[in-house]
């Protein structure tokens, strides 16, 4: 274990308190800069949709990584765009992810990152996030309209073709957008779905309209479940398509070896030529983390994803290797079942989010490498630094606990998923914390599986708290409104979730997500923030994780997208 | 000799209904619906219902067993919803990685076994006998994951002799990959092997027979051999047996530490997705192996030793 201050945990010592206010107003004004430009083009973005694209890697003149020196992550360190893009080589990449079973975008699969980062590859969307921002640009949309207050969206499509050949046409995206529109088809994201109508204007023009103005609507469409596919195909081979699959994006689908590795290699196809540069890479599962490590060290794997938090110290600085990490839209947090007493009492909840010692468990169990949480949702658009973290101070908190109807303290149990170190750690941390005002809490140690099916279940929620740590809520886009939907707004949605029910909330997330207006929006979303942070949080946030990947130095341009996906046709080899 | 063998098939046959039913009970008890892991945590409740009635799981536990057994006698383990392939294209591939591993790990601890056996016997109560016993005591003792991962860093990140983790391409790829795995698992199991052997050799070397090979001036390399060793190894051959039921048992953590598409690993996927027919089809298929070894070695021995068969028939 790190050097960490394990006696402090019964209190703050006087120094903490300036310690973190320097700490969390430095970090603030960091990703406050990292945030300016996003904020600031914002309203072009939206209205035009043509757009000045200037990620890193075009420029080719990058400098080298630099290195993590134990500092909470709020700017992407480690990455590296060296030389000059240049074509060739194959990429072989050690995660934790099994191969995708089929690769029909707008079927069903499990919707982790692994599923989902296939389907990028595969498929192109008319939409896609802009690396190094939370927002999304032109993809196989070249530009757009908006029109009747965001209620109609008109796309004009780039010249473009499917992997075999055939154009990429109007008619292939309103097939594509129907199908992710059809909850028969589509049923595991049809939640995200507002899409009335898609007319074929001519052959290179769409026009969407929504059942409603969903301000996330671009972001939608460039998640990975919109991907375009070529509709005489799909409708020649049905369920076959998801096996041998065709599609718009930089990759094709090569082999694949079940529950093992699966293989893509280059589209000479895709528009957006020279890319993709590598010839192909390959997914391999490697599910053990020291495996997984070894692979890259050893020159086996070219990168190796998740990096535990646990190994930052250790790979920080390995010869031929380089620790990427990369600030995403993770968030680390606890859900109290708000059905259950003394969860649905406000009093409790701000009692146990004082009690929380969020820089000790960040030093201690993430390594510094987190960023303290000071929102419910993660870093998405709109979100304010300024808003400070919920500080630890158990005086605060034992007055907000005896204000409840359990002033004495109760007993409790918090579910977590017994395999993950973190998930161990933190829970030891807040038995102690968390005991000084009275709470007893058990731990329960579950898979990962068992986890979501208690938690997830809406007819029987299975658990008193549950801790949701790295890597396992994110949001799909940079856009706030998915994940703020499912926070704030719970009964919305017929899985289960945080069952939070607050007008006040209910009313400013209703406002924020039918919207397109960027000023409501900026309003809405501060102010959902700061209400349900230190008014009426409905859960404990603990920390934005990083992203964190081991990767070879010879590999160029290899980043990660906010959603958690991996733009590979823009890596290249150095020799 | 016919009766014993159809007897012994019998039995065999029921000890495999027996892994059967256990592995399907068990699966049953884990918490989890495999609907839901297939679909991902925000699928809504009724397109997890329509596929749960797809897979068959709204059926009753009695129904989905008897389909199951009734297909596996036709080598037709089902569908893996979760693959979304036949379970016999999963399980098959990687029956090869399991099975030369096995054997690997098998020859090794024989390999190891063999010579400090015969060594240990011969000086028996000296400081090189108890030397012998005293490692084989630790790598026995050891985990065998923990000297896997001991083994990696010595034999592959420090000396890098072998891979780290992978499976290799071909047959010398295999071979070179798997020989750290299987010396994780040969130290482990060699000391049992070790242990009956050398007790048989003690044994053995106080034989009459022995003394007479002696006495008519054969050479000690040839008494050893043709006499000693040859006569100590029956008794050996069944712990060797056993020995690959336990290997078997272990693959399914080695397989996860050097990253290898065997049946274990399969099996760990599987029970973390909740893919029922795939924790069937390996349950029943690595129950078979064991069977079968158990089953070949038992008619082995048998035909190496009459008194078995003889005493059987009594």
């Amino acid at each position: 274990m790190a050097d960490h201050d394990v006696d402090r945990v019964g209190g703050p010592a006087p120094h903490e308190l300036d310690l973190r206010r320097v700490t969390s107003r430095r970090d603030l004004l960091k990703g406050a800069a990292a945030l300016g430009l996003v904020t600031a083009g914002l309203p072009s973005l939206r209205r035009v949709g043509a757009f000045p694209a200037q990620p890193r890697h075009d420029t080719g003149t990058g400098g080298g990584p630099g290195l993590w020196n134990g500092q909470p992550v709020t700017e992407p360190i480690g990455l590296s765009f060296e030389g000059t893009p240049k074509r060739g080589g194959h990429i072989t990449w050690a995660w934790i992810y099994e191969p995708v079973p089929q690769m029909d975008p707008q079927l069903p699969t499990t919707g982790d990152t692994g599923d989902l980062q296939a389907l990028y590859s595969l498929y192109d969307r008319l939409t896609n996030i802009i690396p190094g921002t939370l927002t999304n640009g032109p993809g196989l949309a070249e530009s757009w309209e908006i029109a009747k207050g965001g209620l109609e969206y008109t796309f004009y499509l780039r010249h473009a073709e499917f992997s075999n050949g055939d154009t990429i046409t109007a008619n292939d995206v309103k097939f594509s957008l129907e199908r992710f529109a059809n909850p028969a088809i589509n049923s595991q994201y049809a939640w995200l779905n507002a899409i009335d109508t898609v007319q074929a204007l001519n052959a290179r023009t769409v026009r969407v309209t929504l059942q409603y103005v969903q301000a996330m609507f671009l972001d939608v469409v460039g998640h990975a479940t919109t991907g375009i596919v070529p509709q005489r195909v799909v409708e020649k081979m049905g369920k076959e398509f998801g096996k041998n699959p065709v599609g718009s994006g930089a990759f094709i689908f090569e082999s694949k070896t079940a529950g093992e590795s699966i293989s893509f290699k280059r589209n000479p196809n895709f528009w957006n030529s020279p890319k993709p540069y590598i010839d192909g890479y390959t997914l391999n599962y490697v599910p053990d983390d020291n495996a997984r490590m070894l692979q890259v060290t050893s020159g086996i794997a070219s990168a190796g994803y998740p990096v535990p938090y646990a190994l930052l110290d250790q790979y920080r600085d390995v010869k031929g290797t380089r620790l990427q990490l990369e600030p995403y839209t993770n968030i680390m947090f606890i859900a109290p079942n708000l059905k259950v007493p003394p969860f649905n009492e406000q009093n409790v909840r701000l009692a146990l989010n004082y009690a929380t010692p969020l820089e000790t468990i960040n030093k201690v169990v993430f390594k510094n490498a987190a960023q303290i949480a000071n929102s419910a949702i993660g870093k998405l658009q709109y979100w304010d630094p300024e808003i400070p973290y919920i500080p630890y101070d158990l005086d605060k908190a034992k007055a907000y606990l005896a204000k409840s109807s359990v002033p004495h303290g109760f007993t409790t149990s918090l579910l977590i998923v017994g395999t993950d170190t973190d998930s161990v750690e933190l829970a030891t941390i807040l038995q102690s914390s968390w005991g000084q005002i009275g709470i007893n809490l058990k731990i329960d140690e579950v898979d990962i599986v068992t986890l979501e099916d208690r938690f997830f279940s809406i007819t029987n929620p299975n658990y008193d708290l549950c801790f949701f740590g790295a890597d396992l809520w994110a949001s799909d886009v940079g856009a706030p409104d998915e994940i703020g939907e499912l926070m704030y707004y719970s009964k919305k949605y017929d899985f289960g979730g945080l069952f939070y029910n607050d007008p006040h909330a209910t009313a400013l997330v209703n406002q924020a997500t039918h919207t397109i207006n960027e000023t409501v929006r900026k309003r809405d979303w501060g102010e959902l923030q700061r209400y349900c942070l230190s008014v009426n949080p409905p859960g404990i946030p603990i920390a934005f994780g990083p992203n964190v990947s081991l990767v070879n130095s010879k590999v160029q341009g290899f980043q990660c997208l906010c959603s958690n996906f991996w733009p590979l046709e823009d890596v290249w080899i150095n020799s | 000799m016919g009766v014993y063998l159809i007897r012994r098939i019998g039995q065999s046959v029921l000890a495999l209904i027996g892994i059967t039913l256990v592995a399907f009970l068990l699966i049953q008890l884990v918490p989890g619906n495999p609907a839901r892991v297939i679909l991902g945590p925000r699928a809504s409740v009724s397109a997890v219902a329509a596929l749960r009635r797809a897979m068959g799981l709204d059926r009753s536990l009695l129904a989905q067993y008897w389909s199951f057994l009734t297909n596996a006698f036709r080598l037709n383990f089902g569908y893996s919803a979760v693959q979304q392939s036949p379970v016999a294209s999963l399980l098959w591939p990687r029956l090869g990685s399991t099975l030369l591993l096995t054997a690997y790990a098998t020859f090794v601890s024989v390999l190891l076994a063999v010579p400090l056996a015969l060594a240990s016997a011969l000086k028996r109560n000296r400081p090189a006998d108890h030397a012998v016993r005293l490692m084989t005591m630790v790598t026995f003792a050891m985990p065998s994951f923990w000297l896997g991962l001991v083994l990696i860093l010595l034999l592959a990140v420090k000396f890098t002799v072998f891979p780290t983790s992978g499976y290799g391409v071909g047959v010398f790829g295999h071979l070179d990959s798997l020989t750290l795995p299987a010396l994780a698992l040969g130290l482990g199991i060699a000391p049992l092997i070790l242990r009956t052997l050398r007790g048989s050799i003690v044994d053995t070397l106080g034989s009459e027979f022995v003394e007479a090979a002696r006495a008519r001036g054969l050479g000690e390399l040839r008494v050893l051999g043709r006499y000693v060793l040859r006569n100590s190894l029956v008794a050996s051959v069944t712990v060797v047996a056993i020995n690959v039921g336990y290997i078997l048992s272990i693959v399914v953590v080695i397989e996860n530490v050097f990253a290898l598409p065997g049946l274990g690993s399969l099996l760990v996927t599987s029970v973390q997705d909740r893919d029922f027919p795939v924790v069937q089809g390996v349950a029943l298929l690595l129950g078979a192996i064991v069977v079968i070894i158990n089953l070949v070695t038992d008619l082995g021995y048998s035909l190496l030793d009459p008194r078995i068969r003889l005493s059987g028939r009594n």
